[in-house]
C-alpha cells in the first residue's frame, strides 16, 4: 500500500497497511490528544471515530495557564478498547468513520479571553471532503497545524484517498522546496505567512496542480509570485472558520455563496452568518451563528464579495487568532504596568505583527523588558506574544469611552 | 553610530534574545537570515518592525529577503 506520512522524523507507521494494521491491533485510545506526534495523533482519532469516542483536538504548546479553564476531568483518560476491527478493505474503514457518532472538540481563540470549545460531528468536519477516482495519484503537502480544523480536513482529504501525506509543519523554506522536488507532490494548502516564506523563489515546481490559500487574506503580489512558483497549479483562496471549517472558495479574492449553501449562509450588515446546521453547532443552540467576518460587495447584484475585516477585535497572526484583550488582561498582572494596548500592526511577514503600547506605573523605575518577554512565554502560545513594545505616556480613549486599537 | 552599525545592532539584539551565544561582529560576511542566524517567522517579523522603526523603510515589502547583505542593499547603506 502506499506512504501515509513523508517526514523527517523515524516513524512506525510508514505506510497505510501499517495504519491498518496498528488499528486492528489497538488496545486503548487517548480520547485527548495534546502531544506533538502526529502520527499517534491520527491514529487515536482515527481509533476514537471506529469506536464512536469522542475526541479533543488541543495544541502541545498550550501552557497551564491557557488550559487553567479546560476542565481537568478532559485531560488525558486512555480508553480501553476490547472489540477488535479489521478492515480488510479501506472504503469499509471510511464508512465506518463517516458514520461514527463522536463529537470531535477543538478550541478557538474565544472573544471573553479564554479558549472557546467547538464541537464538531465528523459529518461536519467530512462535508467538503472529496473521495474520488481523480485523487489516486494525488499527494498532499501538510503544513498547518494538525490540531487545527485546517489541518484536521486536510488530513481526512487525504486519508479518505489513501494519499500521501508529506509533513511541512513549521519546516523551513530549504526542507520545504526540496521536500516539494523530491515527493513530486500535487496539493498544497496553506496560510499566506507559510507562502510567503519560500519567496524569493527561483525554482519552478511543476508537478503541484492545486495551491490553497486559507485562514488569513491573500493578496495579487502573493498570488503572481506563486503562479510562477507553481506554474501548472490552479490557484484558489478558500474561506473557513474553526466553526465550520471550509466553506468556499475562488480563484480572486471575490466569494460568491455556493449554490449548496445558499439558504445556509446569509449576509446581513455586511457580516457572514452560517445556519447552525453547517457549523460545529454541538451545543449551540441559536438558529444562525454570527463568524464577526465582514465583507465588501464587489457587485452585489452578482453576490460577489470579498472578506476585509473582523467584526470583534481578534487579530490573525499569520493564520492565527488572538484575542487582544486576553493578552491585555495578563500583561495588565506584569509589575510596574498601569496600561496596555495590544494591537496588530500591518507586516509584510505574518500579515499582522502583534503590537504592545505601555503606560509604566512610574518612569522612575527601568522596566526589565527581557522579564516581560519570558513571563509572557510561561503563559502564552508564542504567536500571542507582542514582539514590539512602544512606551507611551498615555493611551488614547475613542469616543465611546472604548481603548482606541488601530 | 552609522546606519550599517545601527543595523547591526538590532539584528544582534533580536539574534542574542534566541541565542545568547551568537553574535555577527560585522558585515563582511553575508549571513542567511534563518538558515545562519536561526530566525523564525516571528523574528523576521519583529526584525522588519524594528528596522522599519529606525530606517522608516519596509525591507520586506515586496516579498521575505534571505540575508543580511539582501537588507544593506534594501536600505542602501
Amino acid at each position: 500500500m502506499d506512504s501515509f506520512l513523508i517526514t523527517d522524523k523515524d516513524l512506525f507507521v510508514k505506510t497505510y497497511q501499517d495504519f491498518l494494521d496498528a488499528i486492528s491491533e489497538m488496545e486503548n485510545v487517548d480520547v485527548f490528544y495534546d502531544k506533538t506526534d502526529v502520527t499517534k495523533l491520527w491514529l487515536n482519532f482515527v481509533g476514537a471515530l471506529i469506536y464512536n469516542l469522542d475526541f479533543t483536538f488541543l495544541d502541545a504548546n498550550l501552557s497551564e495557564y491557557e488550559l487553567e479553564d479546560i476542565n481537568q476531568v478532559d485531560r488525558y483518560i486512555p480508553i480501553e478498547v476490547s472489540k477488535k476491527f479489521f478492515f480488510t478493505k479501506w472504503d469499509d474503514l471510511i464508512e465506518r468513520l463517516k458514520n461514527s457518532s463522536s463529537k470531535i472538540t477543538l478550541f478557538t481563540s474565544g472573544t471573553t479571553g479564554q479558549p472557546k470549545r467547538v464541537i464538531h460531528s465528523i459529518q461536519t468536519l467530512m462535508r467538503q471532503v472529496r473521495i474520488d477516482s481523480r485523487f489516486v495519484n494525488s499527494k498532499w503537502g501538510f503544513t498547518y497545524s494538525p490540531t487545527h480544523i485546517a489541518g484536521i480536513q486536510l488530513f481526512l482529504q487525504a486519508f479518505s484517498n489513501m494519499n500521501p501525506i508529506v509533513d511541512l509543519f513549521e519546516k523551513n523554506k530549504d526542507y520545504v522546496l526540496l521536500t516539494l522536488l523530491k515527493t513530486q507532490l500535487t496539493h498544497i494548502s496553506g496560510t499566506p505567512t507559510f507562502y510567503r516564506l519560500l519567496m524569493p523563489c527561483n525554482v519552478e515546481l511543476p508537478s503541484v496542480i492545486r495551491v490553497t490559500i486559507g485562514g488569513e487574506k491573500s493578496n495579487y503580489l502573493l498570488v503572481n509570485s506563486l503562479s510562477t512558483v507553481f506554474p501548472n497549479a490552479r490557484i484558489n483562496n478558500v474561506y473557513a472558520s474553526t466553526e465550520a471549517g471550509s466553506l468556499f472558495s475562488s480563484s480572486s479574492n471575490g466569494f460568491n455563496i455556493p449554490e449548496i449553501f445558499k439558504d445556509l449562509i446569509k449576509i446581513e450588515d455586511n457580516e457572514i452568518i452560517l445556519h447552525n446546521s453547517i457549523i460545529g453547532g454541538i451545543g449551540f443552540n441559536e438558529e444562525w451563528f454570527q463568524t464577526g467576518d465582514l465583507i465588501k460587495w464587489i457587485n452585489e447584484k452578482e453576490g460577489l464579495f470579498e472578506i476585509i475585516s473582523r467584526k470583534n477585535e481578534m487579530i490573525n497572526v499569520g493564520g492565527n487568532k488572538v484575542n487582544p484583550i486576553e493578552i491585555e488582561d495578563i500583561i495588565l498582572k506584569f509589575e510596574n504596568v498601569k496600561n496596555v494596548l495590544v494591537y496588530g500592526r500591518p507586516n509584510a511577514v505574518l500579515g499582522q505583527i502583534l503590537v504592545a503600547d505601555i503606560v509604566l506605573l512610574s518612569t522612575q523605575i527601568t522596566f526589565d523588558e527581557k522579564k516581560l518577554k519570558k513571563y509572557l512565554n510561561d503563559k502564552l502560545q508564542p504567536f500571542k506574544i507582542p514582539r514590539k513594545i512602544y512606551y507611551k505616556e498615555n493611551i488614547e480613549v475613542g469616543k465611546t469611552g472604548k481603548i482606541k486599537r488601530i | 553610530m552609522n546606519k550599517k552599525e545601527k543595523l547591526l545592532k538590532i539584528i544582534n539584539e533580536l539574534v542574542s534574545s534566541k541565542h545568547p551565544n551568537l553574535i555577527i561582529p560585522n558585515f563582511n560576511d553575508n549571513y542567511d537570515l534563518r538558515k545562519d542566524l536561526g530566525l523564525d517567522s516571528f523574528d523576521l517579523a519583529e526584525l522588519t518592525v524594528n528596522i522599519e522603526d529606525e530606517f522608516n523603510i519596509d525591507v520586506f515589502e515586496n516579498g521575505i529577503i534571505g540575508t543580511t547583505n539582501e537588507i544593506i542593499e534594501k536600505l542602501v547603506i
